[in-house]
Order: structure tokens, then sequence, then C-alpha cells
């Protein structure tokens, strides 16, 4: 490679480096255009009402819950027709090798029934997805010597959680203190310490249900200087409507 | 999906959805759409996950896959930008003599034709192999090179002149005619 090539390389590592995505956006855009694609794909009958789960670095995770895409199957997520603008399509079909077999074909049959644009579906307007949105977060407050993790939850309908809160024993991490913004009446808290880890666990009472909102879970501990979180992590089920789902994440 | 097959998906969203995005970015130059263009690539994985797993390189169909996804993007988008151009030939991208005088990477990377872009993008910002990004493309390792070399040469050239004015004016969809 020649001194230009190097610069190009570093120059253009530099440009890509310099973006940084919304994960919690794209997490979002996913688990709601999962939620179409299964119903396009009817992957399950009993499905449609699914459970979607994308997670994304840092923890951000979202579950879908409803199913509120408007009633176009085929029309809410389907790739723009390839035909339309000519000789540029050609060079934009995917390789044959590489095309998902399931695919529509780029010449349907007549019989095909014409997709239909989502913005026209009649009856309702198509709603926001319901969605659970987890994330971790180390707080802000934390420092060289104690450290909080909060697991966030935000509920657009109501739903049972349970969530779990690892800590590694690394650094002589040791338990300091947990609270929720939950009802204590409403919560079982479990504290349990392996060799490896310190658990905190925050479960709703049967039959107790989060109301839509917000809520923090926080696990606190104190450790030596410098302790790396890269071993912490949680774990949350959800259970919404007939809906089970299971999230992880890390802290940021 | 079994349990197993969606924690193997869900660790590969996590471990890639940035790069992923990275790849929308440079090839459109555009933040807003990279972010969705990286999501529904996803979910195009996510659809054939099983079969995309069993190729053994997830990450290589994931980039065609996000390859394809914003060819199309562009192509929408310069509709839309032609219509503009017929109606108002000002828009900031386009002002030919008083174009500002340090043209980014980002810039640069939009003169370029598509296929150049694609292959300097995947090349020389994530390393990708010659005969992967052949395969990521659909195209031949031949011509790789060449685009890859060629892309290289221009992109350099306009990186130098970033700091005069000749050149600079012309516009992409021009140059493509």
């Amino acid at each position: 490679m020649s001194h230009s090539d190097d610069r190009l390389r570093f120059e253009l590592r530099h440009a890509a480096d310099a973006y940084v995505p919304d994960s919690a956006a794209i997490a979002r855009r996913a688990a709601t255009r999962r939620a179409a694609a299964a119903r396009r794909d009817r992957i399950r009958p009993a499905a449609v009402a699914l459970a979607v789960v994308a997670v994304a670095v840092g923890g951000v995770v979202a579950v879908q819950l409803n199913d509120s895409s408007p009633p176009a199957p085929v029309a809410a997520v389907a790739p723009p027709p390839a035909a339309s603008s000519g000789a540029a399509s050609s060079a934009a079909e995917p390789p044959a090798s590489k095309r998902p077999a399931s695919e529509p074909p780029s010449t349907r049959p007549a019989t095909t029934p014409p997709t239909r644009p989502a913005t026209t579906s009649p009856g309702k307007p198509p709603a926001e997805p319901e969605l659970v949105a987890v994330s971790g977060t180390v707080d802000k407050n934390s420092g060289s010597n104690w450290t909080q993790n909060t697991v966030t939850i935000k509920a657009d309908e109501a739903a049972w959680v349970e969530v779990t809160v690892r800590v590694d024993r690394t650094d002589d991490a040791t338990r300091a203190g947990w609270f929720t913004t939950v009802p204590n009446s409403d919560l079982t808290f479990t504290a349990k310490d392996t060799p490896d880890a310190l658990l905190y666990t925050y479960r709703l009472k049967d039959g107790a249900k989060l109301r839509p909102g917000t809520y923090v879970f926080a696990a606190q501990f104190s450790h030596g200087p410098g302790r790396a979180h890269d071993g912490d992590s949680f774990e949350v089920d959800v259970r919404a409507g007939d809906v089970d789902a299971t999230s992880r994440g890390d802290f940021i | 999906m079994r349990a197993d097959e969606e924690a193997a998906y869900q660790a590969f969203f996590a471990r890639h959805h940035t790069d992923l995005a990275r790849l929308a970015y440079l090839i459109t130059g555009d933040p807003n759409a990279a972010a969705d263009i990286a999501a529904d690539a996803l979910v195009e994985i996510w659809r054939h996950w099983r079969r995309v797993r069993s190729t053994g390189n997830p990450l290589g169909y994931a980039r065609g896959v996000l390859a394809n996804t914003a060819r199309g993007w562009l192509r929408r988008e310069r509709r839309e930008r032609l219509g503009l151009l017929r109606s108002r030939l000002s828009t900031d991208e386009y002002r030919g003599p008083d174009v500002p005088a340090v043209l980014d990477v980002r810039a640069a990377l939009r003169r370029l034709p598509i296929r150049r872009r694609e292959c300097v993008v995947l090349r020389y910002a994530f390393d990708v192999p010659e005969k992967e990004v052949a395969a990521i493309l659909g195209i031949s390792v031949g011509a790789v090179k060449s685009h890859t070399s060629r892309g290289a040469d221009q992109l350099a050239t306009l990186l130098r002149k970033a700091g005069t004015v000749d050149d600079l004016g012309l516009l992409p969809v021009l140059e493509r005619r």
C-alpha cells in the first residue's frame, strides 16, 4: 500500500468512526419492522401479537407488544418495485445467489393482488407501536469506589416484569444498596451472592403490574478504584398480554 | 425462531449494528438514512437468519443486503433531488463556483460513482478482502480491483483539490450522464 493509500485509509476510517448512530433508534425501528415482517411471512398464526426484541449495544432493548401496524401485510414493508427506474435498477438487484429465496421475484404473476400503500389503509390510523423499552446505564453519580447500575423500563402498556442485575465480583465489589421507583408493596426483592457475582432481583408479585410509565431499578455497590463494568449485565423478563419476552443487555 | 437462534441474532445485532450503520453512512452520506437503512437490513437478516447463519459469514451477507438497501435509497433520493434541481439550481451541495474550500471525505465520496464508492468504502474503511467485496456486491474480483483503484485515485484527487475551486462545480448527476 502506498503512502496515499494509507492516508486514504486513515481518512475513511476517521469519517466512519466520527459517525455514532443512534442505537435506540435502530433497535426501535428494527423491532417495529420485525413485527411487520413476521406478520407478512406468517411465521406463526398464533404469533400475530408477537413479542419482538431487538438488542443494541448499550443495553437498549425494544420489545414490541402489540399488533399496531396498519393491516397491509405486504405493503407495509415491501421493497420498492425494482422495475420502475429503468437501467439503474438492474445494477441494484442483489446477486441471484444472495437473494433470499422467499423474497418475491421481481416479475410477479399477474394474479398477485396489488400491494397497497400503508398510508391508504382504511379504518384506524396506524398507531405508534406499543413498546416496552429497556436500557441499562451506569449512574452519573458513580465514582471510583462506588457504582450504581440502573435499569430503566419504559412501558407503553401494563406489564409484569422481573429484573435481575448481575454485578461481577471484580475489584472487591460489595453490595451497598438498591432501590426502585415501583411501589414496594408490589415487589419482592432478592439479594443473592454467588462466587462470581452479586445478583439483585426485583420481581413483581403475582398479579401486580407496572402501569404505563417509566420505572427505575437501581443496584448499588462499592468496589476498589478503577473497576471496569464490562462484566455487569441485566436481564429483564416481560409479560404483557399474551406476550412473554426476555431482554438482556449491558450497562453503559 | 428457536431461543438459541434468537440469542445468536441478538448478539449479531449488538455487535454489528454500529458498523453497518457506518457503512450506510459512508455510502449515502446521510446520518439519519444510515440508521434506518441499517435497521432495515438487520430485519432482512433476521427474516433469513437460519440460512444466513449457515453461510458461515453473516456479516458479509448483511453487508450485501445493506449495500442493496442503500442503493435503493440513493436512487429514490436522486430522483427527488433531480426534481428539485429542475426547479432551482441552488442547493448547498451544488453551488458551483463558491463550493466550500474544504471538501470533507463524505462530500468527496458522494462524487464517486456508486460502484467505486462501495468498493473504496468496503476496502479502505472496513478492510474487507477483495474476494469478499466481490461476493457482497455480486461482481467479479477483477471489477472490484478496477473500481477500487479508480475510486481511490478519484477520491485522492478530490481531497487534494479540496483547497481549490476548479472542477468541483460539476454535478454528480451530470458526471453520470
